[in-house]
């Protein structure tokens, strides 16, 4: 029963916020704190390749960080609540998880990236991004 | 590190007619600015990989190169640590090894051997003289160290106030705030002898003072039948150096001037 609720993509799409948020702000904001930044615009990528570039690798650890969430509750839900069988997702809901975590991901990457340009420390970008 | 769109082009080192793009500019440049830009996560020789794909090299040349400059930096046996573990000296080595890893014509050094200890930093500009002749680029220095300026320039610019004031190699410069000058200590400097001095071709004037005697020469003036001229009059000559002016002092002449 747990597994056909809307539940799990809810969470799973909600939940990629935290990673999208923290690899985001730590894009621009921390080559600055580092300051290796002015160091990576003088090489020759434009900077629409070194923004591309920061937001690509950005959504993409955060959708992939974001699958162990489906994976640890579908772990979770059978170890709790066996019932002599292994309990999945229906295709659907994996589907939808995929799609509408990635658009949030998305959404969340190129926000945070654009406040990371600002920022001058990485935890100034992540208060920004995480304040209300 | 941003560009601004120019208001005036002129070209110069580049065949086009046409101000360069950005992503041109930086292609031809290697660079090493006032913060070194080493990724400290990363180990020497993935600092330099990472730097050589930016450039698009290829895989073999990457490795050739990366080992030549590590080589030639003495960096070799440290290319598998992380770059958190190097000292200064070894980051900024490190970092000029980066500007130079694709072969860039053009090279711009921003105060390459500040911080460094005095045995770093001789050992940075000896590095950099033979880089530069070996590697067969243009160098620029960007430096408040006008020894290391006349050590390793052949065309020093000097800005003032944004605006370039003085341009030309380290001896024209100096040649610029007056010709040499001979320095004599010792002794029985007479007046006869002063105004034989002052008679000779290649003496511009001529002040003595407490057993110090200062030739003003004209350019190229020869010394030694000057010092025959005070010895054979009847002085006495314990030392004699002749003293041309220092890239500082042409320095200090030109924004003085320029503040007058």
């Amino acid at each position: 029963m747990w597994v056909t609720t809307a539940w799990p993509v809810v969470m799973w799409v909600f939940l990629t916020v935290i990673p999208s948020a923290l690899f985001s702000a730590e894009s621009f904001a921390g080559e600055r704190e580092r300051r290796t930044l002015e160091s990576l615009l003088a090489t020759p990528i434009s900077d629409r390749g070194i923004l591309l570039g920061k937001i690509g690798a950005a959504v993409s650890i955060s959708w992939l960080a974001g699958l162990a969430i489906p994976v640890i509750g579908l772990i979770t839900a059978n170890i709790a609540d066996w019932q002599g069988a292994f309990r999945f997702y229906p295709i659907l809901t994996i589907v939808s998880g995929l799609v509408l975590s990635a658009l949030m991901i998305v959404f969340v990457v190129t926000l945070g990236s654009m406040t990371s340009m600002r920022a001058s420390i990485v935890q100034d970008a992540a208060m920004t991004l995480t304040s209300p | 590190m941003g560009f601004w769109s120019p208001r005036r082009y002129r070209p110069g080192c580049s065949a086009s007619t046409s101000p360069p793009r950005r992503d041109q500019v930086r292609g031809g440049c290697g660079s090493l600015l006032e913060q070194h830009g080493i990724y400290d996560r990363l180990t020497v020789t993935d600092n330099l990989e990472f730097h050589g794909r930016v450039w698009g090299l290829g895989e073999r040349e990457r490795a050739a190169r990366t080992e030549d400059l590590l080589r030639h930096f003495n960096l070799w046996d440290e290319r598998g640590q992380l770059a958190h573990s190097l000292s200064r000296g070894m980051k900024q080595k490190l970092a000029i090894a980066r500007a130079l890893l694709a072969r860039p014509p053009m090279v711009f050094l921003d105060e390459p051997t500040a911080g460094l200890d005095p045995i770093a930093a001789a050992a940075l500009r000896e590095d950099l003289a033979v880089l530069g002749a070996s590697e067969g680029v243009t160098i620029f220095l960007t430096t408040h160290n006008l020894v290391e300026a006349e050590k390793l320039c052949s065309q020093v610019g000097i800005i003032r106030s944004g605006r370039l004031i003085a341009l030309g190699s380290p001896r024209d410069l100096r040649d610029q705030q007056g010709a040499p000058r001979l320095e004599i200590v010792g002794r029985g400097f007479t007046d006869g002898t002063l105004a034989q001095l002052r008679a000779r071709p290649e003496v511009a004037a001529v002040t003595a003072a407490d057993g110090r005697l200062t030739i003003e020469l004209h350019e190229d003036g020869e010394v030694s039948p000057l010092v025959g001229l005070i010895v054979s009059a009847g002085g006495s000559v314990e030392e004699a150096s002749r003293q041309t002016a220092t890239l500082e002092d042409a320095f200090l002449g030109l924004v003085t001037e320029e503040d007058a």
